[in-house]
């Protein structure tokens, strides 16, 4: 089997000529080093006859150079010490940024996600888990349960300070001498842009939202229509839908939307459906009901919930519901008599 | 004449993004003839060895990686990244195969990482797994990255021919909206609407086939369940 592993064979399997069993016969000649070794030796050759494109080989050579003159051995990404062992200072960034232009290159017109990689931590919570952190520049975040916000490794740096939100959170941002701003960016194509403020961001599959306790916001969002710019009061409420199409409102009583910080939840005629989201956002449980009509019941005033039981057992008790539970998965009908 | 090496290739590569799959001994004098002139540069200038391999695969290297990324100018800043970590943490010193065997095994690996990690961006479900560095999950089979990045190709190819040329001038090229609009005779809404379609076009079909089977159930359950759900809340 292995003497039909010609370099013909190999090219027409670069070509994409190749059939799925002569792929395996590849892949099985090719588990040996020494056959690996003559894969890439052939795909080299077969590189350099079809090229896709010619490079600017003596700019990539200089940048080279440039790089491997002003090292400073402080640029190494493969060390992820924490931040406070490296003073690095405004001005070592400031070399770092112009001279090590290849890899950060690299990092600024790569995917978002790959700079991700290398400098953002992610700091995760479960169902029901609620997390408070504090980030580097003294800003508190509380990060409801099913969420994740991810951080830069390092410091923030002297540049606008981005934080990633997948799911719920609330922000008491520092504002800083240098006036930087700080950016929430979320997956729903919405960022929150602000400088020194009090806000809770929600950002998950179902929609979006941002309140605005304190202080000055400005949401970008980007749908498949438009890109638009908002800017928000205190007190100022935004909902938008999967699609980013929503409505700017005042909302009187702000606290609805931060208390879960506290594990305390106000309800203004909030129908069962609503409470099922919030049950599925924040505990993963999904919930069915019998009779359809039995979603328009309403709860009103301000309760206390530690744990998903402690929800279910305010919801059938103040709305006089059987609930049934199996796993994630709760059934809810009127109580019988 | 060569230092040889400690390491075997069953020992971890101090570069990141390069997994040794097999662990066999290869000890022999310098393996690769067309390689001795560079190894013996290694010997008194690293500096310049680095140079020498800059000069002998950078071109065939980066016409490798912008298969799979689609773009010159990160196909050229990966390559140029997986060269300066070489330099940086002295792998010269440390491989024992041929630098070609190096080069081109991390080139694939970051741009299958690479892509693998582009296409989930949006699932947002899987955030959890996307720091296990750039080591998780390669290939156990050589050939999946020639298929990963004719998938891409082909992608690409399948595109509606004044969408592909927008896209390929966008992606490949590394024109701006504005340039492209100027250039087509074209308004920017439409640049945008056209790439907006094309990246999502590309980004589905390769999702189907590429995001691992464990996640994509994952996705599908989760999703199903919503549907479910929502068709029980509405018509019970």
């Amino acid at each position: 089997m292995r003497s039909h592993i010609t370099k013909e064979l190999l090219f027409s399997h670069f070509s994409g000529r190749t059939s799925p069993i002569q792929k395996k016969m590849i892949d099985e000649w090719a588990r040996e080093i020494a056959n690996e070794e003559t894969y890439y030796r052939w795909l080299d050759e077969y590189e350099q006859l079809y090229p896709e494109y010619q490079v600017n080989l003596d700019g990539a050579i200089d940048r080279y150079h440039q790089h491997a003159r002003h090292q400073l051995g402080t640029m190494n990404e493969d060390s992820p010490t924490e931040g406070p062992g490296k003073t690095k200072g405004v001005k070592g960034l400031s070399i770092h940024w112009a001279v090590a232009s290849s890899v950060l290159l690299l990092v600024m017109m790569g995917s978002y996600l790959f700079r991700d990689r290398l400098l953002y931590q992610a700091y995760s919570t479960q169902n029901g888990e609620i997390k408070s952190l504090i980030l580097s520049d003294g800003s508190s975040v509380v990060l409801n349960a099913n969420s994740t916000l991810k951080v830069p490794r390092y410091f923030f740096g002297s540049g606008t300070r981005h934080v990633v939100l997948i799911g719920e959170a609330n922000f008491n941002v520092v504002h800083t001498s240098s006036h930087q701003r700080f950016v929430v960016e979320t997956p729903n194509r919405l960022d929150i842009e602000v400088l020194g403020t009090e806000f809770t961001v929600y950002a998950r599959s179902r929609g979006s939202k941002v309140m605005l306790r304190r202080g000055k916001v400005r949401l970008n969002l980007e749908s498949e229509e438009f890109e638009k710019s908002v800017s928000m009061k205190p007190g100022d409420l935004i909902v938008l839908d999967k699609k980013n199409k929503g409505k700017l409102s005042h909302s009187a009583n702000p606290d609805i939307h931060t208390l879960w910080a506290d594990h305390r939840f106000v309800f203004e005629r909030t129908t069962l459906l609503e409470l099922s989201q919030i049950l599925e956002d924040n505990y993963s449980i999904h919930t069915t009901v019998n009779d359809k009509a039995l979603l328009n019941l309403t709860l009103s005033g301000t309760f206390t919930a530690k744990s998903e039981n402690e929800m279910l057992d305010l919801i059938s008790q103040v709305l006089d519901l059987q609930i049934i539970r199996k796993k994630d998965h709760i059934f809810i009908s009127k109580q019988t008599p | 004449m060569s230092q040889t090496p400690e390491l075997n290739h069953g020992d971890r590569l101090a570069a990141t993004g390069t997994q040794v799959i097999n662990s066999e001994p290869f000890c022999s004098a310098f393996p690769q003839n067309d390689e001795l002139f560079i190894h013996h540069v290694f010997g008194t200038d690293a500096h310049k060895g680095v140079e020498l391999l800059y000069r002998r695969y950078f071109q065939p290297l980066c016409s490798h990686a912008v298969k799979y990324v689609g773009s010159k100018a990160l196909a050229e800043d990966l390559v140029s990244e997986i060269f300066l970590e070489f330099y940086n943490a002295k792998i010269f010193l440390k491989i024992n195969s041929s630098y070609r065997f190096y080069l081109y095994r991390s080139v694939r690996n970051r741009c299958y990482n690479y892509l693998k990690s582009d296409l989930r961006r949006t699932e947002y479900l899987e955030v959890q797994d996307e720091w296990e560095g750039l080591n998780s999950e390669t290939p156990e089979s050589i050939s999946q990255f020639e298929e990963l990045y004719q998938d891409v190709q082909n992608a690409v190819g399948a595109l509606p021919l004044d969408r592909r040329r927008i896209y390929l001038m966008n992606r490949f090229e590394g024109k701006r909206y504005q340039e492209i609009a100027s250039e087509l005779n074209l308004s920017v809404k439409t640049v945008e609407v056209q790439l907006y379609r094309a990246n999502k076009f590309i980004r589905t079909l390769l999702k189907q086939k590429w995001l691992l089977v464990v996640y994509g159930t994952l996705v599908k359950t989760i999703e199903s369940s919503l549907v479910l759900t929502s068709f029980t809340i509405f018509y019970a």
